[in-house]
């Protein structure tokens, strides 16, 4: 039957999408569907014919779901990614934003890294497009201002380290201009701190970092041109002429984690993250994107992988995980991040983006009609992390290597 | 035409169709293939992820009500003055690229 072959059509086009979204889209579809249905069946067409020819014009169900989900399922990311166009170009017509205080960098001391060739970080470092770097007297200054205390610790050279006691807390923020990370990439150094003009630059990922050591809620206004709220305590990065994109920093910041974690142990196909800790390997640092205007906040949790939800928690999880791709046919498990969107009924459904190893930014990417969506945002190869950023032998990852 | 090539430019295809006037799904996919003399196939599943984008963005809103052929009702779009904005950064932006483009294709064309 044509007239189930239309709902059938319909079903599929609005899958993924729930309660009065979904209810739109079909009547959307429908009522225009219906329309050129009768245009048809008016030149004569059988209603199975005209059927037929609606459907075949209106494209693939997969095509409109896909961008529909794009639209309402992920609304965040939306705004993180496809909108950034749109709303990158209204940027100019508002108002101008607020003087930070905190002065900063976008060139980078290294070269840029080629969008598919990251090249190693231990031989060939490079900077990550939209890193940045934040000069470490105006940072202090204006976390003075706000009642931190500031204790540095006058070392040689470039290593530096800070402690910061935020207003009511006992134990500091340790800010090191050298860390355990850059020990074990030497070459890396100078993308996590360096030295211009007399002035000692530390990278935004580098401070995003030393604020995790410490059990605080850390709300951030958006990914672009940030404003950070650390217990109170404000600081705003970026100005109109120099974005300041921070989305590098975090996704750096809880790849880090997770890769100097020793309890984290993947398993092939286990479909699970394990660890043996309680709670999983991560603090339980809480990072929130309340993205302006939006109601529905989205919440960075590396772990654990099983989230006991209540009735009001965050709409999005932005989850490390444990996927096990094939590489010259064999199973090698990586790790990468999935954006995790909590259902109605508070299961967590997967909405990982990133294809074929590479870093990939425009989600968009991944709806087009060859790759149905599926993959990481950005793959490690556990079993070498010498080669951390290493993208000349991209892991490949078709969607039916992965269960969940 | 390269799908890229449209995809990359829908919403100044759309926002140009919805400056016409309010338009649903249907008519706009046939006045945006009768415009660019059927280059432009954009089929009508396409375009709706397309405008619910820019409506959430509030660049169009919608209204849902019966077409004067009756039958069941469809959901009109019509472009906002954020909307109309956006056109024209994106018209400039587009001139911009297509300005630079033509060098590279002239000099191709002429040697």
């Amino acid at each position: 039957m044509k007239g189930d072959a239309l709902e059938r059509y319909i079903r599929q086009a609005t899958r993924g999408l729930y309660g009065e979204k979904r209810a739109r889209v079909v009547r959307e579809l429908r009522g225009n569907l219906e329309g050129r249905i009768n245009e048809f069946l008016a030149f004569g067409d059988s209603r199975e014919r005209a059927v037929e020819r609606a459907l075949l014009e209106f494209g693939a169900a997969g095509v409109v779901s896909r961008g529909m989900r794009e639209v309402h399922v992920m609304p965040i990311l939306n705004k993180w990614t496809v909108a950034a166009g749109m709303l990158g170009i209204m940027a100019f017509l508002s108002l101008s934003a607020t003087a930070s205080g905190v002065k900063f960098t976008l060139d980078a001391p290294v070269p840029v890294c080629e969008h598919t060739s990251v090249g190693t970080l231990k031989a060939n470092p490079c900077a990550i497009r939209g890193t940045s770097w934040l000069e470490l007297d105006s940072l202090l200054e204006v976390l003075k201002s706000q009642g931190v205390r500031v204790e540095r610790e006058a070392k040689t050279g470039l290593a530096t380290q800070v402690q910061l006691f935020f207003p009511g807390q006992t134990n500091p923020v340790v800010v090191k201009t050298l860390n355990e990370e850059s020990a074990q990439y030497p070459a890396s150094f100078e993308l996590t701190r360096f030295q211009r003009s007399d002035k000692l630059y530390i990278s935004t990922s580098q401070f995003l970092q030393a604020l995790e050591t410490f059990p605080l809620t850390l709300t951030v206004s958006s990914l672009k041109n940030p404003k950070l709220n650390i217990a109170g305590v404000k600081l705003e990065l970026g100005d109109r002429a120099n974005l300041v994109n921070i989305q590098v920093a975090l996704e750096r910041w809880v790849i880090g984690r997770a890769l100097f974690s020793p309890a984290y142990s993947p398993k092939a196909n286990s479909g699970t993250l394990e660890s043996p800790q309680a709670g999983g390997p991560f603090s339980p640092f809480r990072v929130f994107f309340p993205v302006s205007g939006d109601v529905r906040d989205t919440q960075v949790q590396p772990r654990p992988i099983t989230l006991k939800l209540s009735k009001n928690s965050e709409h999005f999880y932005l989850l490390m995980t444990k996927i096990a791709t094939l590489e010259k046919g064999k199973i090698v498990p990586t790790l990468g991040l999935e954006l995790l969107e909590r259902q109605p009924n508070n299961t967590l459904i997967s909405r990982s983006y990133l294809l074929n190893g590479k870093f990939v930014r425009d989600i968009n990417a991944l709806y087009n009609d060859d790759d149905q969506g599926t993959g990481l945002l950005w793959a490690i190869n556990l079993e070498k992390p010498d080669n951390l950023l290493d993208t000349k032998n991209p892991i490949v990852l078709r969607s039916s290597d992965i269960s969940y | 035409m390269d799908s890229n090539l449209l995809k990359g430019n829908l919403e100044l295809i759309l926002l140009g169709i919805l400056e016409e006037g309010e338009m649903y799904g249907l008519e706009i996919s046939k006045a945006t293939n009768a415009r660019t003399d059927g280059l432009f196939a954009v089929s009508v599943g396409s375009l709706y992820p397309a405008l619910h984008k820019l409506e959430a963005a509030g660049f169009v809103s919608s209204v849902e009500r019966t077409p004067p052929r009756g039958g069941a009702k469809v959901r009109y779009y019509q472009m906002t003055k954020e909307g109309g904005k956006l056109l024209e950064a994106k018209r400039k932006q587009y001139l911009t690229f297509d300005s630079a483009m033509k060098k590279f294709v002239e000099k191709e064309a002429g040697s």
